[in-house]
């Protein structure tokens, strides 16, 4: 390798910023799940609306505006469950990314 | 239901069967999902589950590849043939050179959407996400490298029989919608489907939820340990990213290329 190749490479830095935009997308992807026929977003509004609906049944409107029929506690386990497994997924790599050089 | 995944590779300059077969690899480890490729001469692989070979036809594209320094040919016709060739009830139609690095795809096969596609997209190195649009028309472009269909909808059976008319009268819609015809782009073609079969508005319903990861021809790629190492150059300056966990879209293909050693 040449030495101007070499030295350029050496400066080559490490782009956080762009990393971590990508990164936040990379994990908005994975909150994604297919549920009873629909596409569910695992977040804090569909866990908050699964809370506050008493009825074991009812009728969600899905990622891709479908009302779909629901068994509520279920897909509040599984919403519930995808949001905290990628949260802590997403902190671990954030975390990663921010010691590279 | 049976799932699987339908790639499409014809030898050229690139040894896209060799890419195929790296990428089978990806969609075997992450998705888990029967793969069936679609060929003109069988290959000696036991990656595939099944191999469906075709005429690959006399029609050619001829590009210059940055990355290659020299123009290349590729066979990209005939794609639309995909719900035909298919022995899925759902398909996953991607490209060889999209990566899989994630099972992001795997809610989209559950899903009972009838057609999946990407439209947003994003450029690697770039901060915000873009609807790209083709023409004088300005025309909403669609991606044809990840499309996921269920062929049991007459909505998708109409976007491919379209689809296959605006490929077998290019020209015509290139000077409808106002773009050059002298190299085919299944994009295009896929994009004026979806429009011609929703009624002249755009398909909402069709869209991937995030943005299809592009790495452009001027980067430099490397993968070290699952990782991708994307090198380029912002604001004359030179950086680096590095990507896990998300599928690439490595338009590069000479790094692909070294990478497997094709």
């Amino acid at each position: 390798m040449q030495t101007d190749q070499l030295s350029q490479n050496i400066k080559t830095r490490f782009d956080h910023q762009q990393a971590r935009i990508v990164l936040r997308e990379t994990y908005q992807a994975k909150m994604l799940f297919a549920h009873s026929g629909g596409m569910w977003k695992a977040s804090p509004e569909l866990i908050v609306l699964c809370e506050c609906c008493a009825d074991v049944q009812a009728v969600f409107e899905d990622y891709y505006n479908t009302p779909v029929t629901v068994q509520v506690a279920e897909l509040k386990e599984l919403a519930m469950q995808r949001w905290q497994e990628q949260m802590n997924a997403w902190q671990a790599e954030y975390n990663e990314i921010s010691r590279q050089r | 239901m049976t799932t699987g995944a339908l790639l499409f590779a014809f030898d050229s300059e690139i040894k896209y069967t060799e890419l195929a077969i790296e990428c089978a690899k990806r969609i075997q480890k992450h998705l888990n999902i029967k793969i069936t490729l679609v060929t003109d001469k069988p290959v000696d692989t036991d990656m595939f589950d099944n191999q469906v070979i075709v005429d690959r036809g006399k029609d050619t594209n001829r590009r210059f590849f940055v990355d290659r320094q020299a123009a290349t040919t590729w066979y990209n016709f005939g794609r639309n043939a995909a719900l035909d060739l298919s022995p899925y009830d759902r398909t996953l139609l991607v490209d060889t050179d999209y990566m899989l690095n994630s099972s992001d795809l795997l809610p989209l096969l559950e899903s009972s959407q009838p057609f999946l596609c990407h439209r947003h997209v994003r450029s690697i190195h770039e901060p915000k996400t873009r609807l790209q649009t083709f023409g004088t028309k300005n025309t909403h472009m669609w991606w044809a490298t990840v499309v996921v269909f269920d062929r049991s909808s007459q909505f998708t059976q109409d976007v491919f029989d379209v689809w296959k008319m605006v490929e077998q009268n290019y020209q015509h819609y290139a000077s409808l919608f106002g773009f050059d015809s002298k190299q085919y782009r299944n994009d295009f073609a896929l994009s004026i489907a979806l429009l011609v079969c929703n009624g002249n508005i755009h398909p909402q319903q069709c869209e991937i939820p995030w943005p299809l990861a592009n790495v452009e021809t001027d980067s430099v790629v490397d993968l070290i340990d699952d990782s991708w190492w994307i090198t380029y150059t912002k604001d004359s300056r030179k950086k680096k990213i590095c990507i896990k966990n998300h599928d690439l879209h490595v338009m590069c293909k000479s790094y692909l290329e070294k990478m497997y050693a094709v």
